[in-house]
């Protein structure tokens, strides 16, 4: 049986459009990750930096854009979703997976805005101790939007079910 | 055992003398269904798609399932 579905041009159109939405989203927040972190080196000094010192200085330029880094993850996914539904797959086991992989992602890009990254930041700069939490309505937001993105997904599981009883009628 | 439902589309298709092919593309059905269909291995029939049949067959809906009785 064929996982495709006879879609409406309008739905088709729809999420053809998000889908380039999402990879024009991902090309920016691409970009913006990589000048997080080409602003970590470039404070180097011109000449006589060691390799380690660089290198210490690109892995908290990752640890400052780990939030971005798993929005990125999720616009991805998103973008490969919304890619495939434009294409009349719709109700699929891998649209189900990439759901709960995109709610996964939001809900680790909160972890990690709230807490990960300030404590990981305040340890690196020498400044250890207990962990340091910076919760804002932003990073609730985008736990919020993970939690009900996976519930969405959730949701979606019984749609695939039902579609796959659906298809054993002719 | 319980009673069955049994497919029997190829008796009537023999009795039509009817290829399968010509059937699915006048009834607009995939070869693969009809496929399925005349094997028995889908979990039901829709209401239209046996209307279709039975009236490119020129049969009831009767001439194409038949009860398996369990013992």
């Amino acid at each position: 049986m064929s996982e495709r579905t006879e879609i409406s041009k309008d739905t088709r159109d729809s999420a053809l459009w998000l889908s380039v939405v999402a990879w024009g989203l991902f090309g920016l927040m691409a970009v913006d990750i990589g000048n997080v972190i080409r602003e970590r080196i470039g404070a180097l000094s011109p000449g006589g930096d060691g390799w380690l010192y660089i290198g210490n200085q690109f892995g908290l330029g990752l640890v400052e854009a780990m939030p971005s880094i798993f929005l990125l993850f999720a616009l991805l996914g998103f973008a490969h979703l919304f890619r495939r539904c434009s294409e009349g797959q719709i109700f699929t086991e891998r649209n189900v997976k990439t759901l709960r992989g995109g709610g996964d992602s939001l809900l680790l890009a909160a972890a990690a805005s709230a807490l990960v990254t300030p404590t990981l930041v305040e340890w690196i700069s020498g400044n250890p101790g207990g962990l340091h939490l910076q919760a804002n309505d932003l990073t609730l937001g985008v736990g919020a939007m993970g939690l009900a993105i996976r519930g969405i997904a959730h949701i979606f599981r019984e749609g695939v079910l039902i579609k796959q009883e659906n298809d054993e009628f002719v | 055992m319980a009673a069955e439902i049994e497919v029997t589309l190829d008796v009537m298709l023999a009795r039509r003398k009817i290829r399968s092919k010509e059937l699915a593309a006048e009834i607009g059905m995939t070869e693969a269904n009809l496929s399925l269909l005349k094997s028995g291995k889908v979990k039901g029939v829709r209401f239209d798609t046996l209307a279709r049949l039975c009236e490119a067959l020129d049969c009831e809906p009767g001439d194409l399932l038949a009860v398996k009785r369990g013992d």
